[in-house]
């Protein structure tokens, strides 16, 4: 990563471009001309001002001024430029260029950043001296500085979304809409966070993704505080960690779309730090009660009652492992790919393997937060142990079935996400579909119980359609020590019920999807691509067997239903051919490999003895029996069965290979 | 040593297959042409050995290494030449050439060295100061064969390199690509025009509709295509003896008339089953000279690349009566072995989803 930074050369190129380009000159001289003139405007009105001279006040709107023009620079137009870029160079053949000088994802996806972001940076910079004069307006030194460093910090995040967009959509303008897009999106979410917050105040760690906790710190510098470990911490050193851990997850996941491996985003690596990141900011958001009510206690200070704030910390990172779940289905290309490779030494690449790793790294992951942190800082210090003055506890077993439930529910969507793209074969937007099919799978069930509930219905009804839903089922677990009954049940019940529900729907999913696999290895092993004669010649795959697999009549039996099956007068122990490449053994069958081949080239020769020493001889030790040669040898045969099959097209495929 | 050996790699868009099971090998030090029509999968096929695209089954060996398990190792030793390319903006033909020796990681004291041996190579030493974007396509295509060069591959990929250029471009591209064989670098082009490749290129592969028809020599391929040659004789007065006599003669396949340069004289084309000798057209010389026919000029009509792609492709020649029907190809190229191979490998579908990077 360093490396991609410092020795790039594709933002040595860019850099040294943009400061040749006349373009970005002019652009210079114009918005300086704009922006100064704007700013001269202003001094212009608060100089003609009879009643008050304050120089705060000039400062305070020339600040706001530049932030709002920078703002707008760095978050909204760099994003679009780099997916327009991107787009570009896709359309144009450059990426590829590019990529085949083996220069690697992050070297690309930081040579692209770096090479877009240096003119609005730049054009940023020139805004400068109405930044500095925030230091005199009521934000001061400190707030400018906080607002200067995170937007600098989110500038390559918004990049990073504007990158994602350029590599996704195909037409540049498109694509840089889609970029302006996604960045427009991000500060309105981040911007909602931040009045959450008043009331959850975790949800705060969304709004680290815009620049809102800054401009209100800009009024209120104690607004934007954020508690860590019981220490008031001003939000913005929070967020710069915050910022940091997104954006070496957006680069990861990038790095992986550079290099066209699948990856819905992030990658799954990038997805599991990100995990990580967000259970440990939701960590860092806890402190000790600076007036316990009893001392050595902890608990979250926040809005909500101690089992609400365990759902809350239970329920944030579940939403991390959904996306986690969206990472891990293998495609079906991989899969039928990794069956068709059968040959020892070929060895199958880790994206074609089917392995339970893909799916249980995430939720072990999951487990492992549950326990190292959760527990201790939970449990341990008494976080959710006691209410203050209060009677009830939630004991380990609520909290660990909460972490069930989300591992359960992990399932079945990471289930349903790779049976669907088994089932389609990646066709049209499976992973979209499952997704939605799964999310209405939970939440239907909860508005029949509220419609439920709205009717009279009774309570276990209405408790068995809630309890379908994940989320219903975790603030359930949290509630397990709780003398209040859910519903007039047990909250522990309550939270059985659920993971039961997950469960079984999982294993059901799972079974179907050993179908589709079973479906899947079949088709593969229906392939003439694949078998054992992968590389026979054309012509020569002549032997069929019951279950469908093709072979050459080199085999004594099929060797895909008998991988013990023997070729006919092969000989053993026949040193490989130094001339072929490695991992290709079998060989090319050719006829000096193969004497059954041989055979049929003799037979070839003795059909087409009649046309006497004229014609072509094939030679035994040559390459594969081509279907030229045979032809000149049988040229009337071949006139023969033309007669014979006279519809048939010969360099046109059937029309039901296409 | 073969260089590239594919096998049985299959590419499909949609359902579609664009590269049905091909086989390829290609010697090291020699040039291979890659013929084939719009749409029969030579840029798709390209791209797969580029390591572009990958192939949705099949295996491709680039000097011993798999494509797909050693990609990084492979791209280290080809220069590929896509079409249509586009070029990063803003450079001088220099400039370019050494962002690439960049990004290749050459090391420093090399790079400036390979940068000025690829604008010798290439000859676009007068326009090395030039930017890119102002160039013509014929210049640009030189320089991005120069940037194809740059890493010193050993194997060359050039998709349609000569599409565009005028037809001096075309002889100082061809006179590149003999300089490159002599340097013992394998090349693999791709191109529409024939008798461009018939000139440089050692073996030819016609693909259509993503099948390999045919690949080898150019040689051995006619020479197994039972080429007919074709006797033109100017006969001086009539010439219905002579086109009757050699009628008669079994090697015969048929006599047109044409006329001749001058009023007095006929021309007779004589088409044969196979290659003629010297020995033969003396003896057909000497059959008319018997029967008083006077024969003021004898010329031979050898087939080349072109006639070999039309009889495979079945495609009308432009000026030429040599279609051939279908039944004929299917005599060619061995009717029964070819439908056997279709069914066995049109079997087989991985009906997969199209995925570009």
């Amino acid at each position: 990563m360093i490396d991609s930074l410092i020795n790039n050369p594709l933002a040595q190129w860019g850099l040294g471009q943009t400061r040749r380009d006349k373009r970005s000159i002019v652009i210079m001289i114009v918005f300086l001309v704009l922006f100064y003139g704007l700013a001269g405007l202003i001094f212009m009105s608060w100089m003609s001002r009879s009643w008050r001279n304050d120089l705060e006040d000039l400062c305070n709107v020339w600040a706001s001024l530049a932030a709002i023009v920078v703002g707008v620079m760095l978050l909204l137009w760099a994003p679009a430029r780099v997916a327009t870029a991107i787009a570009k160079q896709r359309e144009e053949g450059v990426l590829d260029m590019l990529r085949l000088t083996g220069m690697s994802g992050s070297d690309l996806a930081v040579g692209h950043l770096l090479t877009q972001m240096s003119l609005p940076l730049t054009l940023a910079a020139l805004t400068s001296p109405l930044i500095i004069s925030g230091v005199f307006s009521e934000a001061g030194p400190v707030g400018t500085l906080r607002l200067t460093i995170v937007m600098i910090l989110l500038t390559p995040v918004y990049c990073m979304f504007g990158a994602l967009a350029g590599l996704t959509v195909k037409k540049p303008a498109t694509a840089g809409g889609a970029g302006m897009f996604a960045a427009i999106a991000l500060l309105i979410s981040s911007g909602v966070a931040i009045s959450m917050g008043m009331q959850v105040r975790e949800s705060r760690i969304l709004s680290f993704l815009g620049p809102w906790g800054q401009t209100m710190a800009w009024d209120h510098e104690s607004n934007f505080e954020v508690q860590v470990l019981g220490v008031g911490v001003p939000g913005d050193l929070l967020q710069i960690a915050f910022l940091v851990i997104l954006s070496s997850a957006l680069l990861r996941g990038l790095a992986f779309r550079y290099t066209s491996r699948d990856a819905v985003f992030f990658g799954r690596r990038g997805a599991l730090l990100l995990l990580f990141g967000i259970c440990a900011l939701c960590l860092a958001s806890w402190y000790p009660d600076p007036f316990p009510v009893q001392s050595h206690r902890w608990r979250s200070r926040n809005f909500m009652d101690q089992p609400a704030s365990l759902a809350f910390h239970l329920i944030v990172p579940f939403v991390a492992l959904l996306w986690a779940a969206l990472e891990t289905p293998l495609s079906a290309q991989s899969f039928v790919r990794g069956k068709a490779r059968r040959d020892a030494d070929d060895a199958i690449l880790t994206e074609e393997k089917f392995a339970l790793r893909r799916f249980a790294a995430p939720a072990l992951v999951f487990g492992l937060m549950t326990v190292l942190f959760l527990i201790p800082f939970g449990i341990g210090n008494a976080e959710f142990a006691t209410r203050p003055g209060g009677t009830w506890e939630v004991d380990g077993a609520g909290l660990l079935l909460g972490g069930a439930i989300a591992i359960a529910a992990y399932c079945l969507l990471s289930l349903t996400v790779q049976w669907a793209v088994l089932a389609t074969r990646d066709i049209g937007v499976p992973r979209l579909l499952a997704t939605m099919a799964v999310f209405a799978f939970w939440t239907l069930p909860v508005i029949a119980g509220a419609v439920l509930s709205s009717k009279s219905a009774p309570d276990e009804v209405t408790l068995l359609a809630f309890g379908i839903n994940p989320f219903f089922g975790i603030t359930a677990a949290a509630h397990s020590g709780s003398p209040t009954p859910v519903a007039g049940f047990e909250p522990s019940a309550v939270a059985l019920y659920c993971l039961a529900v997950q469960s079984f729907a999982a294993l059901g999913v799972f079974m179907s999807l050993r179908t589709q696999r079973e479906r899947l290895e079949d088709h593969a092993n229906s392939l003439v691509t694949l078998p054992a004669d992968a590389y026979a010649a054309p012509g020569t795959l002549t032997q069929q067997c019951e279950r469908g697999h093709l072979y050459t009549d080199a085999w004594v039996s099929c060797p895909h239903c008998e991988p013990s099956a023997k070729r006919i007068g092969r000989t053993e122990g026949k040193p490989p051919d130094p001339s072929q490449p490695p991992g290709s053994a079998p060989p090319p069958t050719t006829a000096a490999q193969d004497e059954d081949l041989l055979d049929l080239d003799a037979i070839a020769a003795r059909e087409s003895g009649d046309r006497g020493s004229d014609a072509p001889t094939v030679p035994a030790p040559v390459a594969p029996p081509d279907p030229l040669a045979a032809a000149i040898q049988r040229s009337s045969l071949g006139a023969k069965a033309d007669d014979e099959n006279e519809d048939d097209d010969l360099i046109t495929p059937s029309s039901d290979e296409a | 040593m073969s260089t590239l050996v594919a096998r049985n790699v299959w590419r499909f868009y949609g359902r579609a297959p664009a590269v049905s099971g091909l086989d390829l090998e290609v010697e090291e030090g020699s040039v291979y042409g890659f013929i084939g029509p719009n749409g029969a999968g030579k840029s798709t096929t390209l791209r797969i050995l580029a390591t572009v695209d990958r192939p949705d089954a099949g295996r491709v060996w680039i000097r011993g290494r798999c494509t797909q398990q050693e990609t990084d190792r492979v791209r280290k030793m080809l220069g590929f030449m896509p079409d249509p390319f586009g070029m990063p903006d803003g450079f001088t033909v220099e400039q370019l050439l050494e962002f690439f020796a960049i990004a290749y990681r050459l090391p420093r004291r090399i790079r400036r060295e390979r940068v000025q041996r690829a604008i010798e190579l290439t000859r676009i030493g007068e326009r090395s100061k030039q930017k890119v974007t102002d160039l013509s396509k014929g210049w640009k295509q030189r320089v991005l064969l120069a940037k194809t060069l740059i890493n010193d591959p050993h194997l060359l990929l050039l998709d349609e390199p000569a599409a565009g250029l005028d037809p001096a471009a075309r002889i100082e591209f061809r006179d590149v690509i003999r300089t490159l064989r002599d340097l013992n670098k394998t090349v693999i082009v791709s191109s529409h025009i024939l008798t461009e490749l018939a000139d440089f290129c050692d073996s030819v592969g016609i693909i259509e509709r993503g099948r390999m028809l045919v690949s080898g020599r150019i040689e051995d391929i006619l020479e197994r295509f039972n080429p007919r040659d074709r006797l033109v004789f100017e006969i001086a007065g009539p010439a219905e003896i002579a086109a009757r006599l050699l009628e008669r003669e079994a090697d015969v396949r048929q006599v047109s008339h044409e006329n001749g340069p001058t009023p007095d004289t006929k021309r007779l084309v004589v088409e044969l089953d196979g290659r003629s000798d010297a020995q033969r057209r003396a003896a057909i010389v000497s059959l008319l000279a018997r029967n008083d026919v006077q024969v003021s000029g004898l010329s031979t009509q050898r087939e080349g690349l072109e006639d070999l792609f039309l009889k495979v492709a079945g495609k009308q020649g432009a000026g030429r009566n040599d279609r051939h029907s279908e039944d004929e190809i299917r005599s060619l190229l061995g009717g029964e072995e070819l439908d056997e191979a279709r069914s066995q490998r049109g079997r087989p579908k991985i009906a997969l989803r199209e995925k570009r990077p």
